[in-house]
């Protein structure tokens, strides 16, 4: 039942439990009273027990003995002598079962109330109505009857006056004359002194009720005690009507500042029944700035009352028309704070007089238009984050409609309606020169989606913040904003980064970033759950950094703690499609060429250089390139499974498996030393790839072997272009040139050396036969002799190397390898025939061999 | 440079438009390479000093190796060392046991060198001067040859198989002696390892054993202990196609033979040979494959790994592995101008074609075969020697207009090659 109290109460405006009800107020004292009266009186001897155990009284039966006497005592009180006449009464209904008539002597006149009696009921009855209380009975008779001219003072103030007199110490003051006090001023009032100011004072001629609800009559009597918890309050109090004690709280309120946040909310009524009144009944101009922003403090400091922020909202709203235009623009707030069914006149205006100038509506003015739509309902995210739903608001209204938001001028102009929370009056305000945009709807449905698309972008934010409000401008909640709306969570984030990003080369272990961005887990060994990648992904893209293996642009392998994990800047992340051709060959290259680097156990900076070059020389964008090149700084910290790898591999399409070889020998090459693990890797690569592993020794060999190999040999190599031209590298010609000539001299001081010994050819003397041959055995010179004389065939010199016991091969070595030492020159021929070489001959005559 | 003889040039010039690597002269056209030339000097010389030496030369083909590995078994000569040198082949291998590894050592001994008889087939020249100085100084002392052999040759007792020699060579001295040609046979047989069994080493020699598949690695030190006491200063065995080894199908050959190259890397590099050095030469993947190449092989492969400081362009030749890089333009370039230099003895003036012909003629070649002609500079080579051939024989011809008729075929061998190292011999058959 909770709502439909709530829903009553917002149509009324009005909350029960704020605001006592007149019944239990002024009725129960009286009540109670009489009861207490009738209780006194005796049952005894009217109530008599039957045959049958019950009991019986005026004829009635019971069964209970109580039962019985509290009826005998009711009868009994209805028959005790009241006034006997009750003029307005009327004809009870005749009870047609009973046999004793009950009704019709139960009446009893409320003495001072001529036209009000108390039935048998208790009730209060007046014109053939009847009231559970009597002020309400009586505030019945007053508007039925009318008027009487003589007393003064209406029928409820003589009772409020009558029970004021019971009050001990009542100060009256002397009567003023009726007056605005606009300016704060000195007022005397019952005893109190004190500056007021905005309120009527003064004592009316004659009240006007729909006027004087908050006038400060100093005729009135002003109670000793002052009623500060507003016991005495009414329903809609005025200052008349107070009861004297309640009076003093009120000018006690007035008098101490009006911002004392305990006081009942019925004295804040009373003065705001005054400004409203000399607003808009009266229509001060002049004084409408004054009194909205006395409205708008008090609505700061009463604003938690629903029923005053609801009328204080409606007075600022219809106080717009008579403030002078140049007003600050509205901001726009939740709708939730308004009860309205139209938009709020103050907003009309705004929007309005945009129109009217034909300016076209900026971000703020639509989300003013329509947050204050009627039918408008913020959702959670509206109402839980809504300084960043405003933002949002401001961003993609602004990509939508970057000029503005242009809404035709509607015919109709601004009409405000007032009804007063004193329910006294109501007011028409009119401005002729603003049109009213209440009637138009056709931008609204497109801004309406506008705003629920900002809300459900907030939404998961929102939920955050639900869970918990602290959240707000950590790193978490950052992340769930839109990019735009980021704030000092990310930067931070970007910073520490950055710093970590120079501090270790751009690699970082998995566990470190999972930290970061504030997740708990193990420090090392177990795997990041896919959740947590994914946070550490968006977390990284919000704060501009990139890092690999993301496992959203590459194999979904998961990381464990202590992988490493290569960061990179880069805007937004730096996505790429990671299964465009180039790129995925581009990767597939550098993991090959990771591979074969790391195959022999280490990575050194030669080898990752040289993956860089080729990075450079791949056909991909900047970004793709960055993000390969954090991906070979990665792998070769924590390189992958070769069989794994390699079946990765195979899905490269055949065309691209030649460079992806060519990539991973380079890499192996970048050393400049080719380990037995790399070739083994490369030899494994090539089988995985399907290419012939000859190829991967000559390019070994190739790279290995020429520390000064220019660097176009392997890309020649790689062509297969026949049409090229040959380039001569002159530089390297030159070089070459030298180096021939070095080994020239070299070769020659080899080959030669004898003829320097041979160079002077002095005849040497010697004991023996022939001083030509010296240096040669006697026996082998005669052979050579026997030579020289005639070409001996091979049985000849034979025969005449064993006649001078030479065993024939020996005795031409010997006298070839003389010949070698004397001429550089075998002497000797044995081409079936042993001859003498001819022109060994006239040398050997020259230095005086007998022929 | 400067003086080129008319034999060297015609020998030359004849060697490669035949499409073979010239046995003299290769100094007037070697081009660049000089520290790979200084590395292997030092190598040799090391050899010629008592000391040992191993390389591995990795070149892809058509980068030279071949040229290289004459040229050095040339200066190899030159230093006074003998040298033995075949290529591996399905049949001849390091280490087997049907025979392949006899059968490469026998084509090594074969292919024996000495300064004076460089073409090959120096191991009777080698025995004869070893017996001959042995009966020259038995004459002198009064001795018995039989036992001057056996003393000059008792260091060979400290190796396996080394009383055998003594007894080998006695009997080719008998032979000699007795002019029975068959016995000089059959020690020169025994001493190339082609006896297959032992009975019939006995029967014809009398020795007890013979060079078998198992130790022919041992084999080699016993010869290369044998011609230092024979008067020369070392033995270089040069081995070319060590790929064929990579080709070996069964993992346990392949191991067997790397265990091989192991004993000697391991040998040379600890000094416990003397005078013996080993120049390997095979292609890339020989080296680096990780399954069937050398690096397969857990041992050689943290030997043979290269200087881990030797890099960014700092060269280390100390390792036992050394590069060869294929030809580049400028590198063939150098080349053909240094064989037009050969061509006009030197001299300057009577360069038949001026340099722009030289690049004219590159420009030509590559339109025409494109890339392949950096990988197989033979071809290259051998036109442009018959296309200074034509320009010689005809003054009146203008260069210019031949260029365009060279005709010029990518090497037809070329997947032979890869696969038949036997058809790439050009070191076996290297004859003038």
């Amino acid at each position: 039942m909770d709502w439909l109290r709530k829903i009553t109460e917002a149509i009324a405006g009005r909350p029960g439990a704020s605001r006592p009800t007149d019944p239990s107020r002024d009725v129960n004292p009286d009540r109670g009273h009489k009861s207490n009266d009738t209780r006194a009186g005796s049952t005894t001897g009217l109530v008599t027990k039957t045959a049958d155990g019950r009991y019986a009284a005026f004829g009635f039966t019971f069964s209970s003995l109580t039962q019985a006497e509290e009826y005998a005592n009711r009868r009994q009180r209805r028959h005790a002598p009241v006034a006997p006449s009750a003029p307005a009464a009327p004809p009870p209904p005749k009870p047609t079962s009973r046999p004793e008539p009950v009704r019709q002597q139960t009446k009893s006149p409320v003495p001072g109330f001529p036209n009000i009696v108390i039935d048998a009921d208790g009730r209060f009855e007046t014109g053939n109505y009847s009231f559970s209380s009597l002020s309400q009975a009586i505030a019945y008779a007053d508007r039925r009857t009318p008027k009487p001219s003589s007393p003064s003072v209406p029928a409820w103030q003589r009772l409020e006056s009558a029970s004021a007199a019971n009050i001990v110490g009542t100060a009256k003051g002397l009567s003023a004359p009726p007056r605005w006090i606009g300016e704060p001023a000195e007022i005397s009032v019952g005893g109190l002194k004190f500056n007021a100011e905005l309120v009527y004072f003064g004592t009316p001629k004659r009240y006007d009720q729909k006027c004087d609800m908050s006038r400060i009559d100093p005729a009135l009597a002003v109670g000793p005690s002052s009623d500060r918890d507003g016991v005495h309050l009414s329903y809609w109090p005025s200052y008349q009507k107070l009861h004297p004690a309640s009076r003093r709280a009120y000018l006690e309120w007035l008098a101490s500042g009006r911002s004392k946040p305990s006081t009942p909310i019925g004295y804040v009524f009373i003065f705001f029944y005054g400004l409203e009144q000399r607003l808009f009944m009266e229509q001060s101009r002049d004084e409408a700035d004054r009194i909205l922003g006395e409205v708008e403090r008090l609505l700061t400091i009463y604003g938690t009352n629903n029923s005053f922020r609801h009328y204080a909202h409606a007075l600022l709203s219809a106080g717009a028309l008579l403030r002078p235009n140049d007003a600050p623009p509205l901001q726009p707030r939740p709708r939730a704070e308004l009860y309205t069914f139209e938009i709020p006149v103050n907003v009309r205006m705004q929007l309005g007089r945009a129109i009217a100038e034909g300016r076209a509506l900026d971000a703020n003015d639509a989300l003013l238009w329509i947050l204050n739509l009627p039918d408008t309902y913020l959702r959670t995210p509206g109402t839980r984050c809504f300084e960043e739903v405003c933002e949002l608001w401001r961003l993609r209204f602004g990509e939508r409609h970057p000029n503005g938001l242009l809404v035709r001028k509607p015919r109709s102009t601004i009409v405000q309606h007032y009804r007063a929370a004193s329910a006294t009056f109501s007011a028409t305000l009119k401005d002729e020169t603003i049109p009213d945009i209440s009637g138009t709807n056709a931008p609204l449905g497109p801004l309406r989606d506008l705003l629920h698309a900002c809300c459900d972008e907030l939404a998961a934010y929102s939920r955050l913040l639900g869970r918990d409000p602290t959240a707000r401008g950590t790193l978490a909640a950052d992340l769930l904003l839109p990019p735009a709306l980021r704030g000092s969570g990310t930067a931070k984030l970007r910073e520490t980064l950055e710093q970590r990003f120079k501090q270790s080369q751009g690699v970082i272990a998995a566990a470190e970033l999972r930290a970061l961005i504030g997740e708990d887990g193990p420090a090392t060994g177990a795997r990041l759950p896919a959740l947590v990648l994914r946070k550490i992904a968006v977390a990284l893209d919000a704060s501009g950094f990139g890092f690999e293996p993301d496992p959203r642009y590459g194999p979904k392998g998961g990381l464990s703690g202590d992988s490493p994990v290569a960061i990179f800047p880069c805007p937004a992340g730096g996505p790429v499609e990671p299964d465009e051709y180039n790129y995925a060959t581009a990767r597939a290259h550098v993991e090959a060429a990771v591979l074969a680097s790391v195959a022999d156990g280490e990575v050194v900076e030669a080898e990752m250089e040289a993956i860089r070059i080729q990075l450079d020389a791949a056909q991909v964008s900047p970004l793709e390139r960055q993000r390969l090149a954090a991906y070979a700084l990665a792998l070769a910290r924590d390189p992958p499974k070769v069989s794994a790898a390699l079946k990765r591999l195979k899905e490269i399409p055949v065309a691209g498996r030649g460079q992806v070889a060519e990539s991973a020998i380079a890499a192996a090459l970048a050393d400049g030393r080719v380990h037995p693990a790399e070739v083994k890797f490369l030899e494994s690569l090539h089988t995985a790839l399907g290419l012939p592993a000859d190829d991967i020794y000559s390019a070994l060999h190739r790279g290995v072997s020429s520390g000064t190999q220019r660097k176009s040999d392997r890309a020649t190599a790689i062509e297969n272009g026949s049409a090229r031209r040959i380039e001569i590298d002159q530089e390297r010609l030159e070089q070459l040139r030298r180096d021939t000539t070095k080994v020239a001299t070299l070769l020659s001081s080899i080959f030669e050396v004898e003829d320097e010994a041979r160079r002077p050819p002095a005849p040497i003397p010697s004991s023996s036969v022939m001083p030509a041959f010296s240096g040669l055995e006697p026996r082998h010179s005669e052979l050579l002799a026997a030579v020289l004389k005639r070409p001996l065939t091979r049985d000849e010199f034979d025969a005449a190397a064993r006649a001078l016991r030479l065993l024939p091969e020996g005795a031409f070595e010997a006298i070839n390898e003389w010949s070698f030492e004397r001429f550089d020159e075998p002497l000797l021929e044995d081409d079936g025939t042993i001859t003498a070489a001819a022109h060994l001959i006239d040398e050997l005559k020259l230095i005086g061999a007998e022929s | 440079m400067s003086n080129i003889r008319p034999r060297d040039r015609d020998s030359i010039l004849q060697a490669l438009s035949a499409g073979v690597v010239p046995r003299v002269g290769l100094r007037h056209i070697q081009v660049g390479r000089v520290r790979e030339v200084e590395a292997l000097l030092r190598d040799i010389d090391r050899v010629a000093d008592a000391g040992a030496a191993i390389r591995f030369v990795i070149g892809e083909y058509g980068a030279g190796k071949t040229f290289f590995l004459s040229l050095i078994r040339l200066i190899a000569l030159e230093r006074r060392c003998v040298t033995i040198h075949a290529d591996l082949a399905p049949d001849r291998r390091l280490h087997a046991t049907g025979g392949q590894a006899r059968g490469l050592y026998a084509e090594a001994v074969r292919n024996m060198a000495t300064r004076t008889k460089p073409e090959g087939g120096a191991l009777p020249n080698v025995v004869e001067r070893f017996v001959a100085e042995c009966m020259s100084s038995a004459e002198q002392d009064g001795l018995p040859v039989e036992r001057v052999i056996e003393n000059r040759l008792s260091p060979l007792l400290d190796h396996l198989g080394g009383h055998d020699y003594a007894t080998v060579l006695k009997a080719y001295w008998r032979g000699s002696e007795e002019g029975d040609e068959t016995l000089k046979a059959s020690a020169l047989r025994w001493l190339r390892g082609e006896y297959p069994t032992r009975t019939e080493a006995r029967q014809a020699l009398g020795v007890r054993s013979v060079i078998d598949d198992a130790d022919v690695y041992d084999a080699m030190k016993l010869l290369s202990a044998f011609v230092r006491i024979a008067g020369y200063a070392g033995l270089v065995v040069v081995l070319d196609e060590m790929v064929n080894l990579y080709k070996l199908q069964s993992a346990q050959a392949r191991n067997q033979n790397f265990e091989q190259v192991l004993r000697i890397l391991n040998d040379v590099l600890q000094g416990n040979v003397a005078g013996l050095g080993f120049i390997l030469g095979g292609t890339p993947e020989f080296l680096l494959d990780s399954r069937r190449g050398l690096y397969s092989y857990q041992a050689l492969q943290s030997r043979l790994a290269e200087n881990s400081f030797a890099i960014d362009g700092r060269v280390d030749m100390s390792g036992p592995v050394l590069r060869l890089q294929s030809l580049s333009p400028e590198d063939l370039l150098l080349l053909i101008s240094n064989i037009r230099s050969v061509f006009a003895l030197g001299d300057p003036d009577k360069h038949l074609v001026p340099d722009d012909g030289l690049t004219a003629f590159m420009q030509h070649c590559n339109s025409r075969i494109g890339e392949a002609y950096f990988r197989t500079p033979r071809n290259t080579i051998k036109a442009f020697v018959q296309f200074l051939s034509v320009l010689e024989q005809n003054p009146e011809v203008d260069w210019r207009s031949l260029v365009g008729d060279v005709s010029l075929s990518p090497d037809e061998d070329d997947a032979q090659l890869e696969n038949d190292a036997a058809s790439d011999d050009e070191l076996v058959d290297l004859r003038l």
